[in-house]
């Protein structure tokens, strides 16, 4: 399962190379891009309100004189690393309580399937949105809050996905072997089963985490997401909703950074899963 | 045939295979799987490929289909099947002659099946498709071939589902379907592999009894070589893609040329003598045991002696495995007791402590499923050293490569992943993982049925090398007699959960025998191409004095 990069690209897919391409500019601006950004994200009047694109203003200004392009910038390594954090939360949750339900079986596998299913049957956003209010109006707007409802938002679906990888390994001979030898259910678990469903969880936070951001983007655009003035993409979006008719690039330069960020964690995902698969046949 | 009373005519060519090339994708790369092989048949004629697995029997009995499968590519060679080149013409055209002149039947009768249609309705599709008929004298047709078959309940058994019926009277089900648009070549792929052996002589026999009715030409690929030599004509041995030799049956029985052939040949000759233990390590006493509500083990009562091994034999749904999960502790008893070395085993596994599930050890029947595929060989041994024994890293290590001699392995495994190893590699690492906890006891279930011959008489050698060492004691539970012969010193024989007989292995194998050792002993193949004919006309005869005396 260990390959050389080189190797990796390679043998890699057309949609594997755009995803990762786009990902990395992306990943690349997020790291350097506070350090060279043309104005600070809350500055105002740094240009003329409502000016539309121009070549000093690529995104446009919104009507407090903010330059949109700097706020992006600005916003973009919170976006991604909170997408990350919380779909990472996610997984460790999710994967584990999968794994302990399958292994376990019985009552506690019923147990946890049903919560998980009464979590699953909310939609995303509203259970996100529950979460955030439950939190209260200290703790609400606070950057953390947002990947703990990312995370609680995916640990169930993340754990059903768990626990079917699991089952498929659990029949299998050497976990028998183990449990014969007396293993405890823990060692079971982390020794025999998990390095089985590393391929499988991949996928899974990669698919989580490419969606991560529209949800993330979504808290912010209804007004629920990180605190202002921080530039989170979903509420510059938000913010500047009233120009739309008069600077369509104040929303639609936020919009398109969002979505080309989606857009390439989806490719990449779907690249990587496709590259995992020709790697498992060719095992 | 080997066994007809007429002579056939067998003298028109039906097939001509020349200097075929298949190549197959692994690894990023080409390889090559048949290096350039020639195939003749005539119409009427049995051939049988045999070769241990990965000697491409398989794909060259389907490239004289003219079908590759995915992932295999034909690179040369010519096809002529009656006068057709079946490398040249279109896909619809080959369609036609797939489903009227040649049939092919799977190894997996079960996996070959729609499970959503019923049986009839399958085994007249290509007949029906090719119209052949019409539907009615299809379907007649149908139960008449069932009814040659022998199948029990000919005239309904087609109108239930694959799942209704069981492996062996599905694969006869396939033949039917093979037969049903009267093709002129039948290629067989290891028909019977699956099957227990008192359902394989009956399924040989309806094959052999069909093919020479119709005087259809077939292709019978197999690894077993008592098989093939009760339906070839002809015998050509495969290895690594190419031929090693051909010549007709009996020849090839009495007189092997090529070494290799030799080596096949001689694997069945291992023995070993009988030895009796007085001390007793582990007695089952009136053990029944249950599935939920279906009972699977009635009074089982068995005691395996010291040092020795006893081979538990019967066929498959007889209870073996049950009886090693009950003495494991993963299924536990309903009632009666598990004596080991004198004290009373507590039936659950949980609640045996460390020292006990120590001194029981098991290998299991797959060798690819019995190790962890994401764990190096260090790993899969260490752990009982460590989790046992508590020996951490160099001392774990020198223990590792101690075992891995003991397997005629060495240090350069030590680093590898279970893919990485050949399938009797895998086996030997899984007695090595075994014998890493310095068991009393190890429970063998089929170890050996998922190899190849060689490998399996390599395997049987070790595992006897390492009782002689270690004195450790073996339940071997397994269907195949030559093994049992082999390895065992006593034997236990099952059937429907009870236990039919127990004793010397002399006192089993020979007469008189119980009914169903007879069956069970008497329906496994020999090399003699005249065992099945000999076999069935002693059964017949039985029947005949028994209905006589009725």
């Amino acid at each position: 399962m260990i390959y050389k990069f080189q190797d990796l690209w390679k043998r890699s897919n057309i949609t594997f190379k755009v995803g990762f391409i786009i990902l990395f500019i992306h990943i690349l601006i997020a790291i350097t891009g506070p350090f060279w950004a043309p104005y600070h994200y809350a500055a105002i009047n740094v240009g003329e309100p409502l000016t539309g694109m121009s070549w000093k203003y690529p995104f446009g200004v919104d009507a407090l004189g903010r330059d949109i392009f700097s706020r992006v910038i600005h916003g973009s390594w919170m976006v991604i690393s909170l997408s990350i954090l919380g779909t990472s939360i996610g997984l460790l949750v999710g994967a584990f309580t999968g794994l302990f339900s399958a292994y376990a079986g019985g009552w506690i596998d019923e147990t946890i399937q049903r919560i998980n299913e009464g979590f699953i049957s909310i939609p995303f956003l509203i259970l996100g949105l529950l979460i955030i209010l439950a939190a209260g109006p200290d703790l609400s707007g606070e950057p953390l809050l947002m990947s703990l409802a990312v995370a609680i938002v995916y640990a169930p679906r993340i754990s059903r996905i768990a626990r079917s990888a699991a089952l498929e390994v659990i029949t299998k001979d050497f976990v028998i072997a183990a449990r014969l030898r007396g293993e405890s259910a823990i060692s079971i678990i982390r020794r025999e089963i998990l390095p089985n469903t590393y391929g499988t969880l991949l996928v899974e936070f990669s698919v989580r985490a490419g969606f991560a951001p529209i949800l993330i983007g979504s808290f912010g655009y209804l007004g629920f997401g990180i605190r202002p003035p921080f530039p989170e993409w979903g509420s510059i979006i938000n913010d500047n909703r009233m120009l739309v008719y008069m600077s369509p690039i104040t929303v639609i330069g936020p919009a398109v950074a969002l979505s080309s960020l989606v857009v390439s964690l989806n490719l990449f995902t779907e690249g990587l899963a496709r590259l995992l698969r020709t790697a498992k046949r060719e095992l | 045939m080997t066994n007809t009373f007429y002579k056939k005519n067998q003298s028109e060519l039906l097939l001509e295979m020349k200097d075929i090339q298949i190549d197959g994708f692994a690894d990023n790369r080409w390889h090559k799987i048949i290096k350039g092989m020639n195939l003749k048949l005539n119409k009427g004629e049995v051939l049988g490929l045999i070769g241990e697995s990965g000697a491409g029997k398989s794909t060259m009995g389907k490239a004289a289909m003219g079908y590759t499968q995915p992932g295999c590519k034909l690179v040369g060679g010519s096809i002529s099947f009656d006068g057709i080149d079946l490398i040249n013409i279109s896909d619809q055209e080959k369609r036609n002659i797939w489903s009227t002149k040649i049939a092919y039947v799977a190894q997996s009768a079960a996996a070959s099946f729609n499970p959503a249609h019923k049986l009839i309705f399958q085994t007249i599709e290509a007949a029906k498709k090719s119209k052949i008929n019409n539907e009615k004298f299809l379907i007649k047709d149908a139960i008449q071939l069932y009814k040659n078959l022998q199948l029990p309940d000919s005239e309904t058994i087609g109108y239930r589902y694959p799942h209704q019926v069981s492996g062996g009277q599905l694969q006869r089900i396939m033949t039917a379907m093979a037969i049903s648009p009267r093709p002129e070549l039948i290629i067989f792929d290891e028909p019977t592999t699956a099957l227990d052996v008192t359902t394989q002589v009956e399924v040989l026999a309806a094959i052999r009894d069909i093919v020479d009715e119709f005087n259809t030409a077939a292709i019978y690929i197999t690894h077993d070589l008592a098989v093939v030599a009760q339906m070839a004509d002809r015998i050509k041995v495969l290895q690594y893609g190419e031929e090693v030799e051909e010549a007709e049956t009996r020849n090839m029985l009495s007189n092997p040329k090529e070494k290799y052939t030799k080596s096949l040949w001689s694997v069945r000759s291992l023995t070993k003598p009988e030895e009796k233990s007085l001390d007793t390590i582990l007695s089952l006493e009136n053990v029944n045991a249950s599935y939920g509500k279906s009972k699977v083990l009635f009074n089982v009562s068995v005691k395996i002696p010291k040092g020795k091994t006893v081979a538990i034999v019967g066929e498959s749904g007889s209870g073996k495995t049950t009886l090693a999960k009950v003495i494991t502790g993963l299924l536990p008893q309903t009632d009666g007791n598990i004596n080991y070395n004198g004290k009373t085993l507590p039936s659950r596994l949980e609640k045996r402590n460390k020292e006990q599930l120590r001194k029981i050890q098991m290998i299991f029947q797959m060798p690819d499923t019995a190790i962890n595929p994401r764990q190096t060989v260090e790993e899969i041994i260490g752990r009982p050293i460590e989790f046992y024994h508590g020996l951490k890293k160099d001392e774990r290590k020198s223990r590792v490569i101690e075992l891995l001699k003991m397997i005629e392995l060495d240090e350069n495994y030590l680093y590898r992943f279970p893919l990485e190893l050949s399938g009797g590699q895998k086996q030997r690492v899984c007695i090595a993982r075994a014998l890493a906890a310095n068991p009393e006891l190890i429970i063998c279930d089929e170890v050996t049925s998922a190899l190849d011959q060689i490998v399996q008489e390599e395997i049987l050698k070790l595992l006897q090398k390492l009782q002689k060492e270690l004195g450790v004691t073996y339940i071997f539970i397994t269907h195949d007699i030559a093994t049992v012969k082999a390895i065992s010193d006593e034997i236990v024989v099952m059937y429907k959960g009870k236990v039919v007989e127990q004793g010397m292995k002399s006192e089993i194998l020979n007469p008189p025998f119980p009914e169903y050792t007879n069956l069970l002993l008497s329906s496994v193949p020999e090399m003699d191409p005249n065992w099945l004919t000999d076999l069935l006309n002693k059964r017949n005869n039985l029947k005949y004095k028994k209905e006589i005396n009725q």
